[in-house]
């Protein structure tokens, strides 16, 4: 598979994503060390070592944990106040923001949109602020519509679209450039079950060959979707490891009829981590 | 892919609407008014300018709600994450607004041209440097109003910057015996002035500090480069002193 987070003279990416983000020869989807970013006054992302290749990583954690500011600076929305960033192999201060953007897709929390576009024109748009070849814009704009169940609301306008409609439209928008790195903010904010089953199954599509990092409070869609979890606690990483481990973390905590494994597992990893930072 | 953004934004932003009220506004003041141009197209030229005190605000107002509307709709993320430079996308919105008042001036133009058979001077030095500076007068009104919006989000901003610039232009604009050189920094040329008023000298002042205030107003919506806020100001201010340079008195 061509690596697509290095330039030629990089290093083919390897699968793992454990390795030292500083390695010269190695360049992952993203690489942060030491990585703090404010959102206003409040240190929301707090000396984050994180290293991310090819797959699904669901971004987990409470209201408050650093998720939107974390991806925020991961769209380079939001610049770091302090310690280093690396995406798709370019260094997102000193490096070429622009070829850099040109491989990242982004679906924020507050995703907005003009009433009077169409779906089409809309995607279109977005497709052409990413500075995709001239040729290849029209046929890319009707496959991310027609992957996120759109095609027959393609030239309907996004006025008249439900929420639901917007968000898939928000989503067509993230992946229309085939992007190596999507970032997804609670994505499935909106849609119906099908939908996000429709959704998990196109995030491990994209996921085979691109970095997607799923922001969300939906744990189940991380057991269901991801290939791995991120857990965030007041801008500071709790947990990285796959659903697994995060299920396997729920061992002793107590049993409940209404919860998963899965969620269990957060709690107590969120529970184990907060008693050891007020101790 | 410049051409087919500014033809999205041409289709769906605000300027088919703008490109509307002008017609209607400036059509009813130009080609309704009593006397016409007596066949003499500098006075058609006159007359056209003089429905700027109309027209600009009009346009610095479709240019101060297409400048917040990426914030207002909550798109600015999505869009700050694109790699397309922010000049380049300012150029774009700021220029939609522009085609749109400038064409609808050349069509009123036109249309005063032919219908009230103003072809004496047709084209002369004069009128032709006058009829320039209304045009770049609308350029510099769509950037500045961009500019404007991108800091002022509110929807309130585009009407509250209409009454505003109607309102400065009315103080200066002499029509209760304010000072006439103060006009110069407009497009509007105010009621008592004829064509022989209007020198190359005057048009060639006006062009340059409307020509300064559109590139001082692309440079500010385009919040480039951050480091240099104050040089963004730098064109708007060497046109201004073009202005007085060429015209003691005005701007002052």
């Amino acid at each position: 598979m061509p690596d697509r987070f290095t330039s030629a003279a990089l290093a083919k990416s390897p699968k793992s994503s454990s390795q030292d983000p500083l390695a010269p020869t190695r360049a992952f989807a993203v690489a942060a060390q030491a990585l703090s970013v404010r959102a206003g006054r409040h240190l929301a992302v707090d000396g984050l070592d994180l290293t991310l290749d090819t797959g699904v990583h669901g971004l987990l954690g409470p209201n408050g944990a650093g998720k939107t500011t974390l991806i925020k600076a991961l769209a380079t929305v939001q610049r770091p106040q302090a310690g280093k960033l690396s995406l798709v192999g370019i260094d997102a201060e000193g490096g070429d923001l622009r070829e850099l953007r040109r491989h990242v897709g982004y679906l924020p929390q507050n995703f907005g949109f003009y009433p009077r576009y169409t779906a089409r024109e809309f995607v279109e748009y977005l497709a052409w602020l990413k500075e995709m070849p001239r040729g290849a814009v029209p046929a890319a704009v009707d496959r991310a519509l027609d992957r996120v169940g759109l095609a027959d609301r393609a030239d309907s306008r996004m006025g008249s679209l439900s929420g639901g409609m917007i968000r898939r439209v928000g989503i067509a928008q993230a992946i229309v450039n085939d992007p190596a790195l999507l970032l997804l903010d609670e994505p499935t904010a909106g849609l119906d079950p099908e939908q996000r089953v429709a959704f998990r199954r196109l995030l491990r599509e994209v996921g085979r060959d691109s970095c997607v990092v799923v922001s969300t409070h939906l744990v189940e869609d991380v057991a269901a979707a991801c290939d791995d979890a991120v857990l965030l606690d007041r801008g500071q990483l709790v947990f990285r490891g796959n659903i697994g481990d995060l299920e396997a973390a729920a061992d002793g905590a107590p049993r409940d009829a209404a919860t998963s494994a899965v969620e269990r597992g957060y709690t107590a990893l969120l529970q184990e981590f907060r008693a050891r930072a007020g101790a | 892919m410049t051409a087919r953004l500014l033809a999205l934004d041409l289709r769906r932003g605000p300027a088919p609407l703008l490109a509307l009220a002008m017609l209607g506004l400036g059509g009813a003041l130009v080609l309704g008014a009593p006397g016409g141009c007596d066949g003499r197209w500098p006075d058609a030229v006159l007359a056209l300018r003089d429905a700027g005190w109309i027209v600009f605000p009009c346009v610095l107002a479709a240019g101060v709600w297409r400048g917040g509307s990426a914030r207002r709709r909550q798109l600015d993320d999505a869009i700050t994450a694109s790699p397309l430079p922010a000049w380049r996308r300012s150029a774009i919105e700021g220029g939609a607004i522009a085609i749109a008042g400038v064409a609808t001036f050349v069509v009123l133009l036109a249309a005063l041209t032919v219908t009230g058979g103003c072809t004496s001077g047709l084209l002369a030095g004069r009128p032709a440097a006058a009829a320039l500076a209304g045009v770049l007068a609308l350029l510099a009104a769509a950037f500045t109003g961009l500019a404007l919006g991108r800091f002022a989000v509110t929807p309130m901003a585009a009407p509250l910057a209409l009454l505003a610039t109607l309102a400065v232009t009315f103080v200066a604009g002499g029509w209760s015996g304010g000072s006439t050189d103060a006009m110069l920094l407009f497009p509007a040329v105010g009621e008592d002035v004829t064509p022989r008023q209007l020198t190359v000298r005057i048009s060639a002042g006006q062009i340059l500090w409307f020509a300064g205030l559109a590139v001082s107003g692309w440079l500010l919506a385009s919040r480039f480069p951050a480091r240099f806020r104050l040089t963004r100001l730098v064109p708007a201010a060497a046109g201004l002193a073009a202005l007085a340079a060429l015209n003691p008195g005005a701007a002052g």
